[in-house]
C-alpha cells in the first residue's frame, strides 16, 4: 500500500516537471533582452539631436520583418539579419539590429503580425498597414514619434515626406501626434501597356495608339501564331481575378482608362458628389468589351483561375503585359530567360477618344513604420533610417561599396519600407538619360552611376546579364513612360476605411468580383451590371458612399 | 470509504492530464467572450467594449448567409456520407483479398494522400483540372468540349468532395480493417457449417461486427456538419464559384481575419461549436436508442 503510494507520487512528479520542463526554460532569452534594454536605459544618449549620433552604450533594436531568405545574393554566409548592413549599422550608430522574429512572405508577416498584436507581444519596431496603425493608436500600444520626426529625423528624410504635402504624414497623424513614419508609394506606378516588339515585327503590326489598335494586336497575336511553334497556344493577354488595381501585374487598367472606367476608386463626379467607380455606367461599357475579348479568345480563357498569372509571362504565351515601368525586374525577366528573343517595349496606350492616358492616383502612403510604446530608444529608430537612407542612396561614401555588384536587394536592409520624392522615378529617369545623351556620367550619384553603367552594358551587350537588362530597361525605357505630361491622373478621394466598411465592405467586395467576373466570362448578362449597382448601393454600399464623402472633407 | 481510498492515487496520477486539459483547452474557452465584445486587438480582454449579441445579429443579416450555409451544409454532408460509405466498401473489398502483399500494398497507396497538405494538393488539382490538363485531354479524346472545371458552379462542389474523400478515405479504410480483423473467425466456422453463403456472411456477421465501429466514426463525424474544409476550399475556389464553394470558414476568414473583425469571427466560431455539440448529442441518443449502442 504503502509503496503504491511512493509510485504513484513519483510517477505525478515526473510527468509534472516534464510538463512544465519546456516552459520553464523558454523565456530565457526573452529576460536577457529585457535586461539587455535596462541596462542600456542608462546610458544617455550622446550627440543629443543628432540624426546621425552614435551611441555610447550599444543598445538593441529588435525588429518583426517580412524578408524572403531566398535568392538574397549574399555572399559570405551572411544571413538577412546578420550582414554587412546590419554591422554597418551597428559600426556607425551603435545600434544592434536583430530579429525577434521574421515570415518568409508578407501573407505570413500578416497572420504573424495579428497573433503579435492581440497578445501584445510586439517586438521593438515593426511595418504595419492603416488599419493595423489605427487599431494600434487605440490600443495605445505604439509610441508617439512627434518629437523623435523633428529632432532626429534628416533632412533627406524630411524633404521625401514634404514633397508630397501633407498626404503622407496626414495619414500617420493622430490628434496632431505622429504615431509612424509612413512609407510611401512613389509615384508612377501606373500599368502601362507593355508588347512584344518582335511578334509585332514578325505579324508586321504598328504599335497601337487607341484601343482599338491595341485590341487588333491582341487578336493577331492570338490568331496568327507569334511563337511561330505551329500551334495555337498564345493569348493575347491574360488578366487577375481582382480584374484591376494598384500594384498589380496583369491587371486591366488601361483598357478600363481608355473607356474612363476605374475599378475600385473613390472619386468626384462633375456636381462634386463622392461616387465609387466600380458602380457608374463607364464600367458597364468596360465590362461589355472585356467580354467580347474574352469570348473571342483574346484573354487568357483560364485567368479566373490562376494562382499566379505571371506563369503565362514567363512561358511567353502573351504578347502584351499591363505592368508598371518597373516590370523588367519583375516578372518580364523570366520570359527573356526563356526565349531569348523576346523583345519587350513599354507604350503608353491606349489612349481615349481624346488621345488622353487615364490613369487613376495611388495611395501616397500604405505601410508605416511604428515603435512600440515601451521602447526605450524610439530615437534609435528614426537614426537607423536615416542611416538606411544614406546607404540606400548611395550618399555615405562608407556604405557604397556594400555588397557592390551583387544584385542584393535593398529590402535587406533593417525596415523594409520605401521613403522617396513622389516624382522619385521620374526625376531620377530624367537624370539619367541626360547623363546618356551627354555621355558623361560623372555628375551622377553612386546609384545612378551604376545604372548607366548597366545602361551602357546592355546597349553594349543586349541582355547578356539579365540584371543588367532590368535595370537599363526599366529605369530607361519604362520610366519614360511616366513623365507626368503624358497622363492624366483621376484623382481619387479616399483611401482608408470607414465604420460601415469594416462590416460591409467584404460582402460588397464579394459582390462586384463575383458579378464582374462572371459578366466578363459570359455567364451572366452585361445588363446584370444594373442589377448589381441596385444591390451594392442597398447593401451598404449608399451608406459607405455618405460616410466616404463625409470623411474626404476633413 | 475504503474504495475512495484506493482510488485516490489513480486520481492523482490522472492530474497531470486533467491539468494540461485546464490550462491548455478550459482557459483559452474564456475568450468566448470575445463573441459579445467589440473587439480592438491590442486592448485588454477586459477592456472591450461589451455589445450583447450584436456580432451574432449582424451574422444573420449578412445577405448571402443562406448561400454560405447552404453550401457549407451541402459539402460537409456529402462530405460525411461518401467519408462513411467508401471506407466501410472499401475495406469489405480488401478483407476478401486473399493476397497479402496485394493488401498491404493497397492499404497503404491508399493512405499515402491522407499526410500531403492541400496547399500543394491544390497546387496539383489546379494542374489536372486546368484546360489542357489531363483531365481534359482525355475528354477531348472522346468529342467533349474542355471545361474549366475550377471555374463552373456545377463541378466545383464535386471536384472538392471528391478530391477530400480521395485524400482521406485511405485513413478511414484501416480504422475498419482494423475492426475486422477484430471478429472472432470461429463465428465464420460456424455459418460455414450451418451453409451460410458469402453474403449472409456479411450480413449477419461482418457487418454487425463493425457495426460499433461505424456508429461511432458516423457520430462523431456528424460534430463536422458545419465544417466543409476550409484549408481545401481556400487553395481551390475563386471568385467565380463563390455561389457554390464560399462556405462559412472562408467567408469568415475574409471578413474576420483579413479585415481583423475578430468578435465576430469568435461569435460564427461559437455558433459552430455549439451546433456541433448538439448534433453529436442528438446522434448519441439516436444510437442509444435504435441501435442500442453506447458510445462514451
Amino acid at each position: 500500500m504503502k509503496l503504491k503510494w511512493i509510485v504513484g507520487c513519483l510517477v505525478v512528479l515526473m510527468l509534472l516537471t516534464t510538463a512544465c520542463g519546456s516552459s520553464g526554460t523558454e523565456p530565457n532569452p526573452d529576460t536577457n533582452q529585457t535586461e539587455g534594454t535596462k541596462d542600456t536605459e542608462k546610458s544617455p544618449d550622446s550627440g543629443k539631436e543628432d540624426p546621425f549620433g552614435k551611441y555610447d552604450e550599444p543598445i538593441t533594436l529588435t525588429l518583426g520583418k517580412s524578408i524572403s531568405t531566398k535568392n538574397t545574393n549574399l555572399p559570405n554566409g551572411d544571413t538577412v539579419d546578420n550582414n554587412e548592413y546590419y554591422r554597418y549599422i551597428e559600426k556607425k550608430l551603435n545600434v544592434k539590429v536583430t530579429h525577434a522574429w521574421q515570415t518568409e512572405t508578407q501573407e505570413a508577416y500578416q497572420q504573424k503580425l495579428s497573433v503579435s498584436i492581440a497578445s501584445q507581444d510586439l517586438p521593438d519596431a515593426f511595418i504595419v498597414n492603416e488599419k493595423q496603425l489605427k487599431q494600434l493608436v487605440e490600443a495605445d500600444l505604439i509610441a508617439d514619434l512627434t518629437d523623435v520626426y523633428n529632432k532626429y529625423s534628416s533632412p533627406l528624410i524630411k524633404s521625401y515626406y514634404e514633397s508630397y504635402g501633407d498626404r503622407v504624414l496626414k495619414r500617420a497623424t493622430f490628434d496632431g501626434k505622429l504615431m509612424a513614419f509612413p512609407g510611401t508609394e512613389i509615384g508612377g506606378q501606373h500599368n502601362m501597356t507593355w508588347i512584344r516588339q518582335d511578334w509585332l515585327d514578325k505579324l508586321g503590326l504598328q504599335p497601337p495608339k487607341t484601343l482599338d489598335e491595341l485590341l487588333a494586336i491582341a487578336k493577331a497575336f492570338t490568331e496568327k501564331d507569334p511563337d511561330g511553334n505551329g500551334k495555337n497556344d498564345t493569348y493575347g493577354f491574360t488578366g487577375l481575378p481582382t480584374l484591376a488595381g494598384w500594384n498589380t501585374v496583369n491587371g486591366f487598367d488601361p483598357i478600363f482608362g481608355a473607356l474612363h472606367a476605374y475599378k475600385g476608386q473613390w472619386l468626384k463626379d462633375q456636381a462634386g458628389s463622392t461616387v465609387y467607380s466600380s458602380t457608374l455606367p463607364e464600367m458597364k461599357t468596360a465590362l461589355a468589351k472585356l467580354h467580347e475579348l474574352y469570348a473571342a479568345g483574346i484573354i487568357d480563357k483560364e485567368f479566373p483561375v490562376r494562382k499566379d498569372s505571371t506563369e503565362l509571362i514567363a512561358a511567353n504565351k502573351v504578347g502584351i503585359v499591363f505592368g508598371p515601368w518597373w516590370i523588367p525586374y519583375w516578372p518580364l525577366p523570366d520570359s527573356v530567360k526563356n526565349d531569348p528573343k523576346a523583345e519587350w517595349k513599354p507604350y503608353t496606350a491606349p489612349l481615349d477618344s481624346d488621345g488622353k492616358f487615364n490613369t487613376y492616383d495611388q495611395n501616397p502612403t500604405g505601410s508605416f513604420l511604428v515603435v512600440k510604446k515601451e521602447y526605450a530608444h524610439p530615437e534609435a529608430v528614426a537614426k537607423v533610417l536615416n542611416m538606411e537612407y544614406e546607404g540606400i542612396r548611395k550618399l555615405d561614401p562608407a556604405a557604397k561599396d556594400i555588397y557592390k555588384d551583387l544584385n542584393v536587394s535593398w529590402v535587406i536592409w533593417p525596415f523594409a519600407i520605401q521613403i522617396g520624392f513622389e516624382d522619385d522615378a521620374y526625376r531620377v529617369h530624367l537624370e539619367l538619360k541626360a547623363a546618356w545623351d551627354a555621355k558623361d556620367p560623372s555628375k551622377l550619384n553612386d546609384e545612378l552611376k551604376m545604372w548607366y553603367e548597366n545602361v551602357k552594358k546592355n546597349a553594349e551587350n543586349p541582355k547578356k546579364d539579365l540584371a543588367v537588362w532590368s535595370d537599363s530597361m526599366s529605369r530607361m525605357d519604362g520610366s519614360a513612360e511616366i513623365d507626368p505630361s503624358k497622363l492624366t491622373v483621376i484623382r481619387n478621394v479616399f483611401f482608408g476605411q470607414t465604420k460601415t466598411m469594416e462590416l460591409k465592405w467584404a460582402i460588397l467586395e464579394k459582390m462586384e468580383n463575383e458579378t464582374f467576373l462572371k459578366i466578363i466570362l459570359g455567364e451572366e448578362p452585361v445588363d446584370k451590371f444594373d442589377s448589381f449597382v441596385q444591390e451594392w448601393k442597398k447593401l451598404g454600399g449608399d451608406q459607405i458612399t455618405k460616410e466616404v464623402e463625409e470623411a474626404s472633407k476633413k | 470509504m475504503k474504495d475512495k481510498k484506493t482510488l485516490f492515487h489513480y486520481h492523482l496520477m490522472l492530474s497531470p492530464g486533467i491539468l494540461l486539459l485546464f490550462v491548455f483547452s478550459i482557459i483559452p474557452m474564456l475568450g468566448i467572450v470575445m463573441a459579445f465584445q467589440n473587439v480592438i486587438p491590442g486592448k485588454k480582454i477586459w477592456k472591450q467594449e461589451w455589445i450583447g449579441w450584436d456580432n451574432f445579429a449582424f451574422m444573420l443579416q449578412i445577405p448571402d448567409i443562406k448561400q454560405v450555409v447552404l453550401n457549407t451544409v451541402l459539402i460537409a454532408s456529402m462530405k460525411i456520407a461518401a467519408g462513411i460509405i467508401i471506407p466501410v466498401v472499401f475495406a469489405l473489398l480488401l478483407h476478401e483479398v486473399q493476397v497479402r502483399w496485394f493488401k498491404r500494398t493497397v492499404q497503404t497507396i491508399v493512405y499515402l494522400p491522407h499526410f500531403m497538405s492541400w496547399v500543394i494538393l491544390a497546387g496539383i488539382m489546379v494542374n489536372i483540372l486546368s484546360l489542357d490538363g489531363i483531365v481534359n485531354q482525355i475528354a477531348g479524346l472522346f468529342g467533349m468540349e474542355p471545361v474549366m472545371f475550377l471555374a463552373s458552379n456545377t463541378w466545383f462542389r464535386h471536384i472538392v468532395v471528391w478530391s477530400d474523400v480521395w485524400k482521406e478515405f485511405g485513413f478511414g479504410t484501416i480504422v475498419y480493417l482494423a475492426a475486422l480483423t477484430g471478429i472472432n473467425p470461429s463465428l465464420y466456422e460456424a455459418a460455414e457449417i450451418d451453409g451460410a453463403s458469402r453474403l449472409k456472411k456479411l450480413q449477419y456477421i461482418t457487418l454487425p461486427g463493425i457495426m460499433p465501429t461505424i456508429i461511432l466514426l458516423t457520430t462523431l463525424s456528424l460534430g463536422n456538419v458545419l465544417n466543409a474544409g476550409f484549408d481545401q476550399i481556400f487553395n481551390l475556389y475563386n471568385p467565380l464559384v463563390y455561389s457554390s464553394g464560399d462556405i462559412i470558414d472562408t467567408y469568415v476568414y475574409r471578413l474576420g481575419l483579413v479585415q481583423m473583425q475578430y468578435g465576430l469571427a469568435t461569435a460564427v466560431g461559437l455558433l459552430k461549436s455549439v451546433v456541433a455539440i448538439l448534433l453529436i448529442a442528438i446522434s448519441y441518443r439516436l444510437a442509444y436508442k435504435f441501435a442500442n449502442y453506447r458510445i462514451f
